[in-house]
């Protein structure tokens, strides 16, 4: 049972966007873990005047926990133990240290969420949990296939069930198992992309399908991006790292950013999630479920590849990366995500991610920040970036700058609203006691890069910069809608399974009770 | 505990037949089915003994008293065994190894060394077991041969999914620990799949290359390089030795120049599959490369001043631990225990040991700290070599701790972590 602390947060300012608090000087009030509306008097009190007092932070979409992370540690043997891949203690520390409370792995295949249960179990501080890789998963396509919609909705959510999930999430659907098969890509990837979304909105999850398009990319991948955008209708669904699927360009030649197309897809689309996959200038490990996009880009760049293809479920290549500054195609990337976060008009809806570690790595958010408030700043990257990218992308002429409060939207309150997460990302009353201390800082790089102390659960777990307290958080998953007669086919759903995979049926399911900590998210 | 039990625990690292695990009263078991590896492990009784001290029994507080006193004045510790112990144990004890500042070694890990360091210099397009299953039409079995004990894992026909046709396999040089032509050997078969050795190509009959007949070379080039999806395997005995990394690493170029020979042509695929060396090693390097990061302070016993043994095995029995028969790795860690006649190279002044039992033909240590048996009286998290992790159940009476317990236990005596920053 994780520790629950008391509190009186005193005379912060505040900036609680959900609450519509956007500086007021206030208290914040913890009893036992959670927000309160009072506490008695004579509870610990932690001085905060002066102070910026935020929700914890949430990652949505983050890369630390899945077999593909222990196999990127083998490969990339010098990256390993550093901001890329480190070890799962110093990955909790260091986004508990940063303000960070809580924080998903985005792709997780069945056969691999025993293992990445037991990684999260491991990770200290920060509450977690992961999203099942099912866009490839050889039952949940042949179900698409036969235009057994019911089935394949049954299959979903004993893959969630199974994998104790908090989302379904996939990965270039039925293009990575077409690729595996050494056969061609879909004919029509927009209709499998709708298929699943329709399928996951159904399970009422509370995280809408979490979608890794097809196109990865590729230059004029915004062409099919915006095809499964359209394909999608009305449905529900989140689009993941949208900055790698935002091009333009027929040829790596002609590369160059479609992000405001993009951004105004987005911006009429209020079915639409995303988060932005943001490119950070540097080194970076890229590893990824879509491993024919990993085949690309080692061919491209000849650098070492390591390829795994998982039973029947899904794929997994890793390949060693650099976003070099100088380079056209980085520059272009490093702008469109940018370009992303900067039109879109609600930012409830955009999420700040680098995809960790692809993009870069989770501890740049900081510096993603300072790009997002600062203009200056940005136009002075922008002039050490290729020279290139001025006439391939729009940065130059955005003048916007975000608020504190769009910062706290974008790194806390939109994505616990996104994922559906009641008691995150905010500061109301029964929220988790998860708060975030900072000192107004003219460098907001680093006002945001070292809180002056973070609260988790109501314990104060890191202070100025430094852990002191490691309890590890809990496990989230969530709980799919049950749907009459969704098991009547659960013997022939063994035999299929156990025909194209290893892992004994009953050994795929990942008990609750191999859980450290878990609870449950239900939202119906 | 039922009186028959059916149980799947990967002791072998592989996907194994099913154990049945009879009771026979008293706290004892018979073991059938399964594979000659699982059976090994599954089959040996537990110590029946407590805790001892220097030989002569104590409580278990006092032993753990003594064990930490011996790692926490030890200026330069290791811990080591690991390869038979649960994820959740091999957790510990690398925490264990980070709070003392110690050096970690995976025993019988040098298979798993090997292909690492091949992995960090070449990569690896690798597959799990049932994607090979489901899509090899062609499997070359380097010096191992995992279906003699496993016909389940690769059935001799494909699934109707890939065609259904025949699955052919391909044997070269005969199962055991790696020779000093396989290097020559399997730069020749590279330089035949990739039709970059005409002389080979035409090379008389009789003739050999790294002592392999070319002919055989040539027919397992032919084959590899003319199918859809080739498989290559190969197990620990095949890359155990001074040689055994740039042997991992000719296997992982081979698939990969494969692949690369395939360009613009994505309906044919090669993936390389190392076995593993058996037990749960793959679960102990998943372990520590979580708890630590990276691999780079996996180091030997030499030097060490103290050790702690967590589940080590029996000298010269490990070849139990192996994937296939065959194919034993040799015990690192337990080789610094000073056996009659060894020849340990640096004395160490204190020794702690884990486990279910003690490792035969061995010096008794200064501690020891009987536990139940993973997989069999103790529960917990298994790998198989392919990154799979499963779960394993007490499916016998458990008469002593678990390794977590004790290491839980130990880890409470100790000081803080000594200095910052990753292990040494």
């Amino acid at each position: 049972m994780t520790a629950a602390g008391t509190i009186r947060i005193r005379g912060g300012v505040i900036h609680d966007p959900r609450h519509g608090r956007s500086g007021q000087v206030g208290d914040v009030l913890i009893k036992d873990g959670r927000v309160t509306a009072s506490l008695a008097a004579g509870a610990p009190d932690f001085d905060a005047r002066g102070l910026v007092v935020m929700p914890g932070g949430v990652d949505l979409h983050s890369h630390v926990a899945s077999p593909a992370v222990r196999e990127a540690r083998r490969l990339c043997a010098a990256a390993a133990g550093g901001p890329c891949l480190p070890s799962i203690g110093d990955t909790g520390r260091r986004y508990a240290r940063m303000g960070y409370t809580t924080v998903f792995d985005a792709a997780v295949a069945p056969s691999g969420a025993r293992a990445a249960h037991d990684d999260l179990d491991a990770m200290p501080i920060v509450d977690k949990g992961l999203y099942v890789l099912a866009g490839n998963h050889a039952l949940a396509l042949r179900a698409i296939g036969d235009g057994r919609r019911a089935e394949l909705r049954a299959v979903l959510a004993w893959l969630v069930r199974a994998a104790r999930a908090h989302a379904v999430k996939v990965v270039n659907p039925g293009g990575v198992a077409a690729w595996r098969d050494g056969a061609p890509p879909p004919a029509d990837p927009a209709a499998l992309v709708r298929e699943f979304a329709a399928a996951v909105a159904d399970l009422g999850l509370p995280h809408p399908l979490h979608v890794h398009l097809p196109g990865l990319g590729e230059p004029g991948n915004a062409a099919l991006t915006l095809r499964c955008l359209a394909a999608l209708g009305t449905l529900p669904a989140h689009v993941t790292h949208l900055q790698f699927h935002a091009y333009g360009g027929r040829t790596m030649r002609g590369f160059r950013s479609r992000a405001p197309e993009i951004a105004a897809w987005l911006n009429d689309h209020p079915n639409l999630t995303a988060d932005v996959g943001q490119v950070v200038f540097g080194p970076a490990v890229t590893l990824s479920a879509d491993a024919p996009a990993q085949d690309r880009l080692r061919r491209l760049t000849g650098r070492r590849w390591l390829n795994l293809d998982v039973e029947s479920e899904t794929g997994c290549g890793v390949v060693p990366h650099d976003y070099g500054a100088r380079s056209l195609v980085a520059s272009v990337q490093w702008a469109a995500g940018l370009e992303l976060m900067l039109l879109a008009k609600d930012p409830w809806r955009i999420a700040l991610t680098t995809d960790h570690p692809n993009g870069g790595p989770f501890s740049a958010y900081p510096l993603i920040i300072r790009l997002l408030m600062d203009r200056s700043f940005r136009d002075e990257m922008l002039r050490r970036a290729h020279p290139g990218v001025a006439a391939r992308t729009a940065l130059a002429g955005i003048a916007r700058e975000y608020t504190i409060d769009e910062v706290a939207i974008v790194t806390r309150a939109g994505p616990a609203r996104i994922l559906g997460l009641d008691r995150k990302g905010h500061l109301g009353p029964g929220a988790d006691g998860d708060v975030a201390i900072y000192r107004h800082d003219r460098d907001i790089e680093a006002m945001f890069a070292a809180p002056v102390a973070v609260f988790k659960d109501g314990r104060l777990v890191a202070r100025d910069g430094e852990v002191i307290d490691a309890e590890p958080g809990r496990t989230l998953f969530a709980a799919p809608r049950p749907a009459p007669g969704e098991n009547d086919a659960e013997a022939r759903r063994r035999d299929e399974h156990d025909a194209v995979s290893t892992v004994p049926f009953a050994d795929l399911a990942v008990d609750k009770g191999a859980l450290a900590r878990p609870e449950e998210v239900r939202a119906w | 505990m039922h009186a028959s039990t059916i149980v799947r625990v990967p002791f072998c690292g592989l996907p194994c037949s099913p154990l049945r695990i009879d009771a026979i009263g008293a706290g004892g078991w018979t073991v059938a089915g399964g594979c000659g590896v699982a059976r090994a492990a599954a089959g040996r009784a537990p110590d029946r003994g407590g805790p001892r001290v220097g030989g002569r029994p104590a409580g278990l507080d006092a032993a753990l008293d003594r064990a930490a006193a011996i790692l926490a004045a030890a200026r330069r510790p290791h811990v080591g065994g690991l390869a038979w112990s649960t994820i959740g144990a091999v957790r510990r004890a690398a925490r264990i190894a980070r709070r003392l500042g110690a050096t970690l070694d995976i025993e019988g890990g040098s298979a798993t060394a090997a292909e690492s360091e091949a992995i960090a210099i070449a990569g690896l397009a690798s597959a799990t077991f049932g994607a090979v299953r489901a899509r090899a039409d062609v499997v070359l079995l380097w010096r191992c041969d995992p279906l003699a004990e496993h016909p389940g894992l690769l059935p001799g026909r494909l699934p109707a999914a890939a065609g259904g046709g025949e699955r052919r396999f391909v044997r070269l040089g005969a199962a055991g620990p790696a020779e000093p032509g396989d290097l020559e050997a399997l730069a020749a078969l590279r330089a035949l799949a990739l039709g970059r050795a005409p002389h080979l190509a035409a090379a008389p009959p009789g003739t050999r290359a790294g002592g392999l007949p070319v002919e055989a070379l040539r027919d397992a080039a032919a084959a590899v390089g003319a199918t859809r999806h080739a498989a290559i395997l190969w197990d620990a005995q095949a890359v155990n030795g001074p040689t055994g990394a740039a042997v991992a690493l000719a296997l992982a170029l081979l698939a990969r120049d494969l692949n690369d020979a395939r360009d613009h042509d994505d309906s044919r695929r090669a993936v390389a599959r190392p076995l593993g060396g058996g037990g749960n090693i793959a679960g102990a390097l998943a372990a520590v490369l979580s708890e630590v990061g990276h691999a780079r302070d996996l180091g030997p016993v030499e030097g060490a001043d103290a050790l702690l043994l967590v589940g080590p095995r029996e000298r010269g029995t490990a070849g139990a631990a192996a994937a296939t028969p065959a194919a034993a790795a040799p015990a690192v860690a337990a080789s610094a225990m000073a056996a009659p006649g060894s020849t340990t190279p640096a004395p160490v002044a204190g020794v702690v040991v884990i486990g279910p039992r003690l490792p035969e033909g061995r010096e008794e240590p200064d501690v020891f700290l009987p536990t139940a048996v993973p997989g069999l009286s103790g529960g917990g998290l298994w790998m198989r070599a392919d990154g799979i992790a499963l779960p394993v159940r007490d499916v016998v009476p458990r008469t002593a701790p678990l390794e977590e317990e004790i290491l839980d236990a130990l880890t409470a005596r100790l000081p803080d972590e000594r200095g910052a920053g990753a292990p040494r």
